[in-house]
């Protein structure tokens, strides 16, 4: 298996060449299976790279993130299951009364490719559906997606709802989207605040990290 | 209104026309003009309930009514006529959109697959029959009784009357412009690209199609722009130019495929047919306003080579200190951010709009407006709204 191949297919989005070569590892019994996605992990790295430059927009983000889970669902069958790959698990959701999710999917495969096992809650979500879902799996990291004005609002309720069921200092609370700027991060009263996928996954890494 | 009121009226809506002219054509005007970018947000301004709004009429005329009287604006993008759902609702079904007490919108969905892309584009009425009209009202959709269709028909009048009935009110009792005139060739002025955009494959399969069926895709821009782009070129070329004294514009056009494109698909699917179009606007002396939603700053320098007076760029995001920078010969419309609008106080936002007005509008070339519409209810205070209408309408260049 030739990983610097698949960072470059996966990099360059050469979806036929990647999905020949993952569908190789599987042909070869799937011993590789680690080593191939930590190629495609390294190649998201450059596309996010290529992205901040201005090469990819937001249309080649989505393609690379329909190829990523189509190269790793080929080769499901060969992982551990064991979660050994993961950095971590965190939530990711776009918050209630805002239905947008093209920045949520684009991070969401910016996540996962970065190591995150990520709980995507949907769009509209309600601050205690996120509460309670963090509870019930033990979630210490929260993504909150939103693009009205409305969202700020909701994403504040957010946090607040963490703050009234006790668990707001066991948390760490990432905002992102058209509206959320450091002011509104501060109303917001989240630990960060995002402008790009490639923030959110460096951000996240150092929590789960600490 | 009487005699006088009435010529005072059309008096103010020719000098307003005249000052979004000049600006646009960097002629230095007395003022700076404001057209006003706002939405739905005038149904919470005006304390109106918004299902109300978007489904009775009257209560939309009072929301307009109250903001005209209460903003001294001289253009404003909505007269109520977006976002009316009767004649929909008289078909029985809510279609793709839905509205709260505190937001419209539109349910995510596509009219085709690639599959579909060329039928659609071979015969739209058809494709409209046989495939998007049963998606949205049910398989029976043509099957409804007939009391169906005459309501449904009744509020399609209604709707009709509304329209032009606001554009008097607007124009005649508050003197406001109307910001262009339609494009003779199809309603509003949409390229194959952004027409696969909003509403054939939607973003997603937009940008996969874009690397999966690049040729499938070029193909169809390339057909789009045979059936309706090159008739308005050609229309445009033996039209007899500016419209000086009908409207804001002579063309208005509305871009968001900009944001998925990287710099080589915006060259390849998008660059070819808007520069075709306007170069037939800069032949004939014609100013198009563009409204680019999201960011359009790193594709600035490609309307650059126009003369002054071709293109009015209205920036939804991107810095306007910065577009100029970028494109000193396009005219910006644009300057006020959602985030200055809700946030910031009524002083910092007359400081920024004077700011904006002594940079970019002393020389011409600059038109005052809201980047994003203002649609939901935390998008503007009304305190700030009102401090940039007094300022702005009084501050002398």
């Amino acid at each position: 298996m030739d990983t610097k191949a698949i960072l470059d297919a996966m990099a360059d989005l050469e979806e036929d060449e990647l999905m020949e070569m993952m569908q190789e590892v599987m042909d070869n019994g799937g011993a590789d299976v680690n080593d191939a996605l930590d190629a495609c992990q390294e190649g998201m790295k450059i596309v996010g790279e290529r992205f901040e430059e201005g090469e990819y927009f937001v249309g080649d983000l989505i393609y690379a993130g329909e190829i990523l889970t189509a190269a790793m669902e080929i080769v499901k069958p060969a992982l551990s299951g064991d979660g050994s790959q993961s950095v971590g698990k965190m939530i990711l959701c776009t918050v209630k009364d805002d239905l947008h999710d093209i920045g949520k999917n684009i991070v969401r495969a910016m996540l996962e490719a970065g190591g995150f096992e990520v709980i995507d809650l949907g769009i509209d979500v309600p601050p205690e559906k996120i509460v309670e879902t963090a509870k019930a799996e033990g979630i210490k990291i929260i993504a909150l997606s939103g693009v009205l004005t409305l969202a700020i609002d909701s994403m504040k309720a957010t946090v607040d709802a963490f703050k009234a069921a006790g668990m707001r200092d066991d948390v760490k609370i990432i905002v992102g989207g058209a509206p959320v700027s450091e002011a509104a991060c501060a109303t917001i009263g989240a630990d960060e605040w995002a402008y790009s996928p490639k923030k959110t996954v460096t951000v996240c890494q150092g929590w789960a990290a600490s | 209104m009487d005699k006088a009121q009435k010529q005072q009226m059309k008096d103010l809506k020719a000098e307003r026309i005249r000052l979004f002219r000049d600006q646009a054509n960097f002629k230095p005007t007395e003022r700076v003009p404001h057209f006003c970018n706002a939405v739905t947000w005038k149904v919470f301004d005006a304390g109106e309930s918004l299902p109300e709004a978007l489904t009775d009429f009257k209560v939309m005329e009072r929301v307009v009514r109250h903001f005209l009287e209460t903003y001294n604006v001289d253009g404003l993008m909505d007269v109520g006529i977006r976002n009316q759902f009767n004649v929909t609702e008289a078909f029985g079904s809510e279609g793709y959109y839905y509205y709260t007490e505190e937001a419209v919108g539109i349910k995510d969905h596509a009219h085709c697959t690639v599959d579909t892309l060329m039928d659609y584009l071979e015969d739209p009425t058809r494709y409209t029959w046989e495939k998007i009209l049963p998606e949205k009202y049910g398989e029976d959709w043509v099957n409804k009784d007939i009391e169906t269709w005459r309501k449904v028909f009744w509020e399609y009048l209604k709707y009709t009357y509304f329209i032009i009935h606001m554009g008097s009110v607007s124009g005649k009792e508050f003197g406001i412009p109307s910001l262009a005139p339609n494009n003779p060739a199809k309603g509003a002025i949409q390229f194959g690209i952004e027409e696969m955009e909003s509403n054939l494959l939607g973003i997603k399969d937009l940008s996969i199609a874009l690397r999966r069926n690049k040729d499938l895709i070029r193909d169809f821009c390339e057909k789009w722009d045979e059936k309706y782009i090159d008739p308005l070129i050609e229309k445009t070329y033996l039209s007899d130019g500016p419209q000086d004294d009908k409207y804001c514009f002579d063309a208005s056009i509305i871009l968001l495929s900009h944001n998925i494109l990287n710099p080589k698909q915006f060259d390849t699917f998008l660059w070819p047919s808007l520069k075709r179009l306007l170069d037939a606007y800069a032949f004939k002396g014609m100013n198009v306003r563009i409204f680019a939603e999201g960011s359009i700053l790193r594709y600035a320098d490609k309307f650059q080579y126009y003369p002054k007076g071709t293109v009015t760029m209205h920036l939804e995001q991107d810095d306007p200190f910065a577009f100029r920078e970028a494109a000193p010969n396009v005219a910006i419309m644009g300057g006020l951010s959602t985030e200055l609008l809700s946030g910031g106080t009524p002083d910092e936002c007359v400081a920024h709009t004077k700011k904006l007005c002594d940079e970019l509008g002393r020389q011409g070339g600059f038109i005052l407006s809201e980047g994003k519409m203002l649609s939901y209810k935390n998008d503007c205070t009304s305190d700030n709204l009102k401090a940039i209408c007094d300022f702005v309408s009084e501050y002398k260049l």
